[in-house]
């Protein structure tokens, strides 16, 4: 009996092609779960969100283990257990972020360091980031920001991968990709809230002209890209993306996005979009570009605080 | 449901060929032996296929009933005619005999009438699953063409920046519909596991023919990218790839031009496109053309870069990075041009017509990486507002499965594709066969991880990351999907029989040994297959590597 070629990759293309049997069974489990999510629109305690999330929700346990500090007030989850649930489907963590060290300094990336390389070095845990130069690379991508800006505090939903086919796309396109993500996934079956269509329909309104700004003025592109409302809502700024990726490692021992990139809402100080990732042992990796790059490894991870 | 013709089989006309002759034979059989002889006469009537056409081709493509008419006319016209197309005599004999020993095994299998019956209705079954794959294809082709000229349509309203009136809007209304309604019919399509088989042997079958043909085989991120692309380039549009070395860059604007642009564009069908090497020592003679004397007589000799717009050929402009600045606005004003446009030869004057579009290659290299956005805006510009500047990585790169493992489909569909054979099997028998899907996996992985770092060290940033440790730094040397093509046939061309690796040293590291370029590199790749459990008892004067510490490859082999 010889060895049908296709074997070598047919696990990598669960979708291709499905038999008769194989989409009547899906049908059957979506209607069964459609039905099962129909009456949960409730907001979702603290409990009810670990027993679905388990290791993929980071909340003050795992802030007192990774930042030192247990903060005093606990927000609600601003989530219903639907869109929960569509975001443990999605990959996504659930997770705090807090804006303030202990003693009230802002959670910048040198408070960041400061917190947590000392340890990390005794626990043989590797590099927060990644540098050569004592962080001049990272002062070159953030400016000033390296000492002030700190992550937006709240809960929020973050893809523990790129969004698929988010990567080889420029900074449009993978907005594209959001948004695609966001109607078909993150709020199917349920209606998209206000703020979301707003920032939608902005984005739409100026993707032809930003388009075209991209190849005639990349940095006023980049801009106003970085400002936009769906940008905003759904991307991670560096210090966001260095907070989670920290989290994540310290509660679970392991690295996310440890190959390619997320590309943020950050802007450099040269005007460039800042991306992150290739969280190897040497730290979290980065570089800037300009907004209609594409590259293979470049993609974006879904993440939302409303 | 497409008709498929009433047709006989195989083992039915060879029987019916050989009438008269006595080959009746009624010899009774337990059922798994007639499965076991229908098997064998359906590989057997596959094999025909090939051996008849191998036949043909020998006689300058003659059918059977023109080969016995010239056979009819005496042995001398035969060899007049073998001659005329050099042919030798031996070789027609060996197709002949090896068609006729052929025919001869499956009459005998065919004569027995329990087996013939059985076989018709395994054929009858084939045809059946092969009526629902073609009808299953077709939708998709259906749905491709609609998205595709519904995305035309669009490009062109935008080009000409004005909204669609409302004939066209009604036009593109239609389009979404068709579009929508064959979504929903391929979704609902009835396909039974038989079918889901046949499609993905025929996927493989479409490969294999693709790379005979045009040395590149397409997958989906291509096709994606081809998609992307081919509406400008039939508006004839310039692109720009741009990759790493051995990302492919080339092979495809070659496979556009032959599969995608030779019918619509009218091209040259002998010689669609006309490669032109750029680099840095390129004369300007070789971008116009050039004054020559020719019988006492002063003629201009157009470059092949002009004649190729004279002669319906698409330029491929390979590495044009290196193109010296001093030509760079020439080349802009060529970008700008669209089909139909005159550009005057600023030497003869000569008005040529624009007839195709152009494709260029551009290398990405480090030192001049890090610059292009910043440096050749004003070149990029020219690509951004037609088709696009494209960046080709290998395939695959940045794909991970859930743990973070690299994985490789498309690579793998490839390699697939080479080791099978014209059925989509691999002669992997099912007792070694997950020995031997490991080896590849793993080699296809090392491959990976190597491009991978490779990639890294010519992206923006790679200072930094290269100095990390667990990335390895290689400068010029890469695992293409070329290598690993070669690799393969070198391994199903010995049956399979020696371990991979005896492979990969054979075809991969002692062919770079020649060069001895990028010893570092190799030794760099030696420590990547060894943690994918290559090389675990390689000495270190089988890699041929200068410089190979034996100390440093114990190491790796977890020896020291």
């Amino acid at each position: 009996m010889p060895f049908e070629a296709y074997k070598l990759y047919q696990e990598y293309e669960p979708d291709k092609y499905k038999t008769s049997t194989q989409k009547k069974a899906e049908g059957v489990l979506k209607e069964a779960e459609e039905m099962g999510l129909g009456e949960k629109h409730e907001t979702v305690e603290f409990r009810g969100a670990k027993e679905l999330f388990g290791e993929d929700l980071l909340g003050p346990e795992e802030i007192e283990k990774t930042w030192g500090f247990r903060p005093d007030e606990i927000p609600e989850i601003p989530f219903s257990r639907e869109e929960l649930e569509r975001a443990k489907e999605m990959g996504q963590m659930l997770l705090l972020r807090v804006e303030q060290t202990e003693d009230g300094k802002p959670m910048s990336l040198e408070a960041m360091i400061d917190i947590i390389q000392k340890r990390w070095d005794k626990e043989n845990k590797g590099q927060l980031l990644y540098t050569d130069s004592k962080y001049k690379n990272w002062e070159d991508r953030t400016g000033d920001d390296f000492t002030k800006l700190s992550p937006r505090s709240g809960w929020a939903l973050v893809g523990k991968d790129l969004l698929p086919e988010s990567t080889s796309k420029n900074y449009i396109e993978q907005t594209d990709v959001i948004i695609k993500s966001l109607r078909e996934e993150a709020f199917k079956d349920v209606e998209v809230p206000e703020e979301y269509e707003e920032a939608i329909r902005e984005f739409e309104t100026n993707k032809d002209r930003l388009t075209k700004l991209m190849s005639e003025n990349w940095q006023q592109a980049a801009k106003e890209l970085s400002e936009l409302k769906i940008t905003q809502l759904t991307r991670q700024s560096i210090q966001e993306a260095v907070y989670d990726l920290a989290m994540y490692y310290d509660a679970n021992d392991k690295r996310l996005l440890p190959n390619v990139y997320t590309w943020s809402l950050s802007s450099s100080p040269g005007g460039r979009l800042v991306d992150l990732g290739r969280f190897g042992s040497g730290g979290v990796d980065g570089g800037r570009w300009g907004p209609g790059v594409r590259s293979g490894d470049l993609g974006v991870s879904l993440s939302r605080r409303l | 449901m497409p008709h498929i013709p009433e047709v006989k089989t195989t083992p039915e006309r060879v029987l019916e060929e050989a009438e008269g002759e006595k080959i009746s034979k009624k010899e009774r059989l337990a059922p798994e032996e007639i499965e076991a002889r229908v098997t064998e006469l359906a590989d057997l009537s596959a094999t025909r296929a090939e051996i008849s056409k191998h036949v043909r081709e020998t006689w300058g493509g003659l059918t059977k009933k023109e080969r016995e008419d010239l056979k009819a006319k005496g042995e001398e016209t035969v060899i007049v005619h073998l001659d005329s197309l050099k042919v030798d005599p031996e070789l027609r004999e060996f197709a002949e005999s090896t068609l006729a020993e052929t025919d001869a095994q499956i009459k005998e299998l065919a004569s027995n009438p329990d087996v013939l019956r059985a076989y018709k209705g395994r054929f009858e079954t084939l045809k059946g699953t092969l009526a629902s794959v073609l009808a299953f294809e077709h939708l998709q082709k259906e749905l491709r063409a609609a998205e595709s000229r519904e995305q035309k349509l669009r490009l062109a309203y935008e080009q000409f920046g004005r909204s669609p009136g409302p004939i066209e809007r009604k036009k593109l209304e239609e389009l979404a519909n068709r579009i929508t309604e064959t979504r929903k019919e391929l979704q609902g399509f009835e396909l039974d596991e038989a079918a889901v088989d046949m499609l993905r042997r025929r996927e493989i079958r479409g490969m294999q023919r693709d790379l005979a043909q045009y040395n590149f085989a397409e997958t989906e991120t291509r096709t994606e990218l081809i998609r992307e692309v081919l509406p400008d380039l039939l508006q004839g549009a310039p692109v720009l790839f741009q990759g790493e070395t051995g990302s492919g860059k080339t092979q495809l604007a070659k496979y556009i031009v032959e599969k995608h642009l030779k019918a619509p564009l009218k091209l040259d069908p002998q010689q669609p496109y006309e490669m032109i090497p750029i680099s840095e020592q390129i004369k300007e003679s070789q971008i116009f053309g050039a004054r020559t004397l020719k019988a006492g007589e002063m003629t201009f000799d157009y470059s092949r870069f002009v004649k190729a717009q004279k002669e319906r050929r698409v330029p491929i402009m390979d590495e044009v990075n290196l193109m010296p600045h001093e030509f760079s606005g020439v080349l802009h004003e060529f970008y700008q041009l669209r089909v139909g446009n005159i550009w005057t030869h600023p030497v003869t004057g000569e008005k040529i017509e624009i007839t195709v579009p152009i494709i260029t290659t551009a290398n990405l290299k480090s030192e001049r990486y890090k610059q292009r956005y910043e440096l050749d805006v004003a070149t990029l510009r020219r690509f951004i507002g037609g088709a696009g500047a494209r960046e080709i990585h290998y395939l695959d790169l940045g794909k991970k499965d859930k743990s973070g493992g690299y994985i490789a489909p498309e690579t793998l569909k490839i390699l697939g594709a080479v080791l099978a054979d014209r059925h989509g099997n691999i002669e992997w028998s099912e007792a070694e066969a997950p020995q031997k899907a490991d080896e590849l996996r793993r080699f296809v992985a090392a491959s990976r991880k190597i491009q991978e770092d490779f990639t890294l060290s010519i992206r923006e940033g790679s200072e930094e990351s290269l100095a990390r440790t667990d990335r390895l730094a290689f400068r010029e040397l890469v695992i293409t999907l070329k290598d690993q093509i070669e690799i393969m046939k070198a391994w199903k061309s010995g049956g399979f029989r020696e371990p991979l690796q005896q492979i990969i040293l054979r075809e991969f590291f002692h062919k770079a040994e020649i060069s001895g370029r990028a010893a570092k590199d190799r030794e760099n790749m030696v420590r990547v297959f060894i943690a994918n459990k290559f090389f675990a008892n390689t000495k270190p004067e089988d890699f041929k590597i200068q410089g190979l510490a034996a100390q440093s490859l114990r190491q790796w082999q977890g020896k020291e």
